[in-house]
C-alpha cells in the first residue's frame, strides 16, 4: 500500500497541537461531532476566538467541518489516533511476552543459593 | 491518507519488576550469549550480534524453525549506562514492506527485592518527525493522546 502523506507542513500540525485550548477542543470532539456554537460554550470564549482556533485545527487537518445550512459541525479526524493506538497495543503485547521470557530466564539462571527464595538477593 | 502527522510519533510504555539485580537484568539485554537464551519466541532460532556501547550496533535475525521465514532488525545504541539505562534505535521492515524506525529506552531502577524495568518503545514514521520529537514536541503529542483517551 502506498501512503500519501498530507502536504500540511509539520510545523503547522505541531503549532496546532501546542495550544491547550486547541487540545481541549480536540478532546471535546473526541466525544463526538459538535456544532461550532456548542463547542464554544464550555470554553467561555468569544465566537471569533473559537473560530480562530478552529481554523488553525482545520489547516492542520486535525478536524473537518461539515456545513449543513447554517449549522457548522466539527468532526475530529480520529483515524490517525486510532492507528496510533493499534501500534501501541501491538507493541505492549510484544513487550509483555518479552518480559515473561526474561522473567523465566532470570529465574532459570539465578545464582544457586538464591533459588527457591522469594525475591532477589540485595 | 491525510493528517497522519499527529500520530506519526507513537510511544508504548511498560513497567515490570524482576526478582534479580540490575546487573543481571542489564546483562540479559547486553550480553548476546545471554540474549539468545531468552529473546527468541518459541519455535524460532535467533542470531544476535551486538555491541552495547554508544555508537555500537546490533543485528537481530530471527528464523522460524518450521517455515524458514526470517525477520531481521538492526539498530544502533545511543546510550549505554550499566546497569541503569540503555537506549537503542531499532529499524525493520513491517508487514507492508515499509521501513519502520523505532527507539527503545530501557530504564532499570533498584527496588526492594529486585529491579523495576521500564521500557519505552517509540515509533518514528519519518526523519522529520524524529527530529521534531527531539525538539520536545513529543510530550505535547503524548498529552494530546491522553486527552483523547489514547
Amino acid at each position: 500500500m502506498v501512503r500519501h502523506y498530507s502536504s500540511v507542513p509539520l510545523n503547522t500540525t505541531f503549532a496546532a497541537l501546542a495550544d491547550p485550548t486547541r487540545r481541549a477542543i480536540l478532546g471535546r470532539l473526541a466525544e463526538g461531532a459538535t456544532s461550532v456554537g456548542a463547542l464554544a460554550a464550555p470554553f467561555r470564549m468569544s465566537g471569533p476566538a473559537i473560530t480562530k482556533h478552529l481554523k488553525v485545527l482545520e489547516r492542520a487537518k486535525l478536524v473537518r467541518r461539515e456545513v449543513d445550512g447554517r449549522v457548522h459541525r466539527m468532526h475530529l479526524e480520529a483515524a490517525p489516533m486510532r492507528e496510533a493506538q493499534a501500534w501501541i497495543d501491538r507493541y505492549r503485547k510484544i513487550w509483555e511476552r518479552q518480559f515473561d521470557a526474561l522473567s523465566e530466564f532470570l529465574e532459570r539462571t539465578a545464582p544457586e543459593h538464591a533459588k527457591g527464595k522469594k525475591g532477589a538477593r540485595r | 491518507m491525510s493528517a497522519t502527522d499527529a500520530s506519526s510519533n507513537t510511544t508504548m510504555r511498560l513497567t515490570r519488576r524482576f526478582a534479580a539485580s540490575r546487573e543481571r537484568v542489564y546483562a540479559a539485554f547486553t550480553d548476546p550469549e545471554l540474549g539468545v537464551q531468552w529473546w527468541a519466541p518459541e519455535g524460532h532460532t535467533l542470531e544476535l550480534v551486538l555491541d552495547a556501547r554508544p555508537g555500537g550496533t546490533f543485528r537481530y535475525s530471527l528464523v522460524n524453525d518450521e517455515t524458514g521465514d526470517k525477520f531481521v532488525s538492526e539498530g544502533v545504541y545511543r546510550e549505554a549506562t550499566p546497569p541503569e539505562r540503555l537506549v537503542w534505535t531499532n529499524s525493520f521492515a513491517d508487514g507492508e514492506g515499509k521501513q519502520t524506525d523505532t527507539l527503545v529506552t530501557l530504564e532499570l531502577v533498584e527496588v526492594e527485592g529486585g529491579t523495576e524495568v521500564t521500557v519505552s518503545h517509540e515509533r518514528f514514521r519519518d526523519a522529520a518527525m524524529r527530529d521534531a520529537h527531539a525538539g520536545g514536541w513529543g510530550s505535547s503529542l503524548d498529552r494530546l493522546r491522553q486527552l483523547l483517551g489514547g
